[in-house]
């Protein structure tokens, strides 16, 4: 079983780590922008076909993570042209994009809704041997390249005009920024990594699959909860670094029934239970940790 | 955080970590009756399989001191990919995946394990095989859900005793029904009947070849693999049932529409097959030795009402037989 947990902790750490650009993104439009975007489930399978296609032409793997992530960003510009511009309610501008996309993915895909990549990916590329823990070292490379990306962004006066939209609209606008403008750029660089994790998920999996995106947005949204339940972050890099554990958490909880360590309980309960015991082990901690402690708010946002 | 607490969290690991070590080196020596049922999410034809693998493990001496475990990733996907991690990094016999996906999910993990996929309709698509199936890229084997052809000719020569030409058609740009037409062909010359195709590449030519394939004389008519041909089913049977030819086909949705009758696949069957190939490996052999397979029996459906028509008689005991009689 000590092998069993120590299994579980590189699962939980290479999963968490895959699944983490989808964290970091949701925590661009929920947390800076205060906008609920829920486009995540149609940028990142955009994000990922794209990046399938672009493998498949046998462009280099840079290439296809950077395809990807401008593909989903246009998605995410979409999102905010279609609130901004068209009218379509907040939540439902995401909903209608993700909609478009599924279509348009399965048009991309050639009607297929599974399909394999016959070219290496980035992890064939860097990873020769196959070892997990190689895998480990590339996924981890790419996000700690991610967060400082993220790093500049958040120093720079775009990312704290997107801080100012996201706390107070009109004071926006009394330092001459157009609110419009930087809400279409800021679902844009959000959709944008996401898209990017999309990406990663299909050069880990060497396939991309249209039902793969399914509950993305659930297990990203638990990742940043998480995150700042366990530690409230003062400054914008904490709060991205904690984006990054709450994913890792999660996917421990969620692998954490998965393992063999109780053979009682293995045979006590149907396969399908899984769920609910992850959801209990999720409502402790949070009660615990939530009672003994003020959280600090960082954003104004309330979702 | 006062002293007793520390105390007893301290005796509580300690606990933690014997119990840990004994249940480790436990199921590592029983790892060699150990199998992993994979599930990705709960769907009926993966219970079925599951059904028929158990069975069919129980029914030989070498399954009876098995240990099953069912893990499912209960229809979350990022679940599956932290599941498949878990299991590639625990001790079992072998793993058997149930579909496409849990089987890709697994294989890309699992490498020192014999992998059985279950019901996977093109394994080399799925990425298991190099070109063909005779070059596994791991220890990996399992079952295909084609249709049981062999099954569905004797049921049309059962009922169409003086077939000798054959009529199907098929859309020249699908991949799937290439395989299919190929497995069509290859039974036809084992049997000495005379194949009769027609390409079409959009729906509306469907009449055209149609009526061009009654003319030239066949006895019956089958709708392959095909998702155009299968798409304008009702055009095929309607014309062929004007000029008095049966139609054969794979799905039973398509006999409840009005052909004639098919024998479908069944997965409790699949799911004994596989068993069968994971006593095979629990005595010994690779699994890439081990060759890929279909179930060799399927579900058989008739339609009533469209036999009046033709004025085909149904054996009884074929209706009997039969999991559905559609009228």
């Amino acid at each position: 079983m000590l092998d069993s947990l120590l299994n579980l902790s590189l699962a939980a750490l290479l999963v968490g780590l895959l699944y983490a650009p989808i964290t970091l993104g949701l925590a661009i439009s929920f947390r800076l922008l205060n906008y609920p975007d829920l486009t995540c489930e149609g940028s990142a399978i955009i994000g990922a076909t794209v990046c399938f296609m672009l493998i498949q032409a046998g462009a280099p793997s840079w290439i296809s993570l950077l395809g990807a992530a401008l593909a989903a960003s246009i998605a995410g510009a979409f999102t905010a042209v279609a609130h901004s511009q068209l009218g379509v309610p907040k939540v439902l501008s995401g909903i209608v994009t993700t909609a478009l996309l599924y279509s348009i993915t399965l048009r991309l895909l050639g009607g297929k809704s599974n399909r394999m990549t016959t070219r290496s990916t980035v992890f064939d590329i860097l990873n020769r041997g196959n070892s997990g823990r190689m895998d480990l070292v590339v996924v981890a490379g790419v996000v700690a390249t991610l967060l400082g990306v993220l790093f500049f962004l958040y120093r720079s006066s775009l990312g704290r005009t997107l801080r100012v939209l996201g706390d107070t609209r009109w004071f926006c606008v009394s330092i001459g920024r157009s609110p419009t403008m930087y809400l279409i750029l800021g679902l844009a660089i959000s959709n944008a990594v996401i898209g990017l994790g999309g990406a990663m998920i299909v050069h880990f999996k060497r396939a991309v699959d249209v039902n793969m995106v399914f509950g993305l947005l659930i297990s990203g949204l638990a990742g940043l909860v998480i995150g700042e339940t366990i530690y409230s972050a003062r400054s914008v890099w904490v709060h991205s670094a904690m984006c990054v554990v709450g994913s890792c958490l999660y996917n421990a909880a969620v692998g954490f029934f998965y393992f063999d360590w109780n053979p009682t309980l293995t045979k006590l309960m149907l396969p399908s239970d899984v769920r609910f015991l992850t959801g209990l082990l999720l409502i402790i901690p949070s009660v615990i940790i939530l009672r003994f402690k003020n959280r600090y708010r960082l954003f104004g946002s309330d979702w | 955080m006062n002293r007793r607490l520390l105390h007893n969290l301290f005796f509580a690991a300690v606990g933690v970590i014997l119990i840990a070590l004994v249940y480790d080196a436990v199921t590592r020596r029983q790892a060699s009756t150990r199998i992993l049922i994979f599930q990705d999410k709960p769907q009926e034809w993966a219970d079925a399989l599951k059904l028929g693998f158990e069975a069919g493990l129980r029914d030989s001496p070498e399954g009876h001191n098995v240990t099953l475990i069912t893990k499912s990733a209960a229809a979350d996907p990022q679940a599956a990919t932290t599941l498949a991690q878990i299991i590639g990094k625990e001790h079992y016999a072998l793993v058997y995946a149930l579909g496409t996906q849990a089987s890709q999910e697994v294989f890309r993990v699992v490498k020192d394990k014999p992998v059985i996929f279950g019901a996977v309709t093109d394994p080399v698509a799925a990425g298991f095989y190099e070109a063909s199936l005779n070059s596994p890229k791991g220890e990996i084997t399992g079952t295909q859900d084609i249709w049981p052809y062999s099954a569905q000719f004797d049921l049309m020569l059962r009922l169409v005793p003086q077939l000798k030409q054959l009529g199907i058609l098929y859309n020249s740009s699908e991949i799937n029904s290439q395989v299919s037409v190929g497995l069509i062909e290859k039974e036809c010359s084992k049997r000495g009947i005379s194949l009769l195709p027609r390409t079409v590449t959009e729906p509306s030519q469907i009449s055209l070849a149609v009526a061009g394939l009654l003319q030239s004389g066949i006895q019956a008519f089958f709708i392959p693999a095909d998702n155009t041909a299968q798409g304008n089913a009702q055009v095929i049977i309607a014309a062929c049932l004007r000029a008095k030819i049966p139609v054969f086909t794979g799905i039973s949705g398509i006999v409840e529409n009005g052909a004639l009758g098919t024998v479908g696949t069944n997965y409790v069957e699949l799911g004994r097959v596989n068993a069968r190939q994971a006593i095979e490996i629990l005595k010994g052999m690779p699994a890439s030795k081990v060759p890929v397979a279909s179930a060799a029996s399927g579900d058989l459906y008739l339609n009533r009402s469209t036999a009046e028509k033709l004025g085909i008689q149904l054996p009884e005991e074929l209706l009997k037989r039969a999991t559905n009689v559609y009228r």
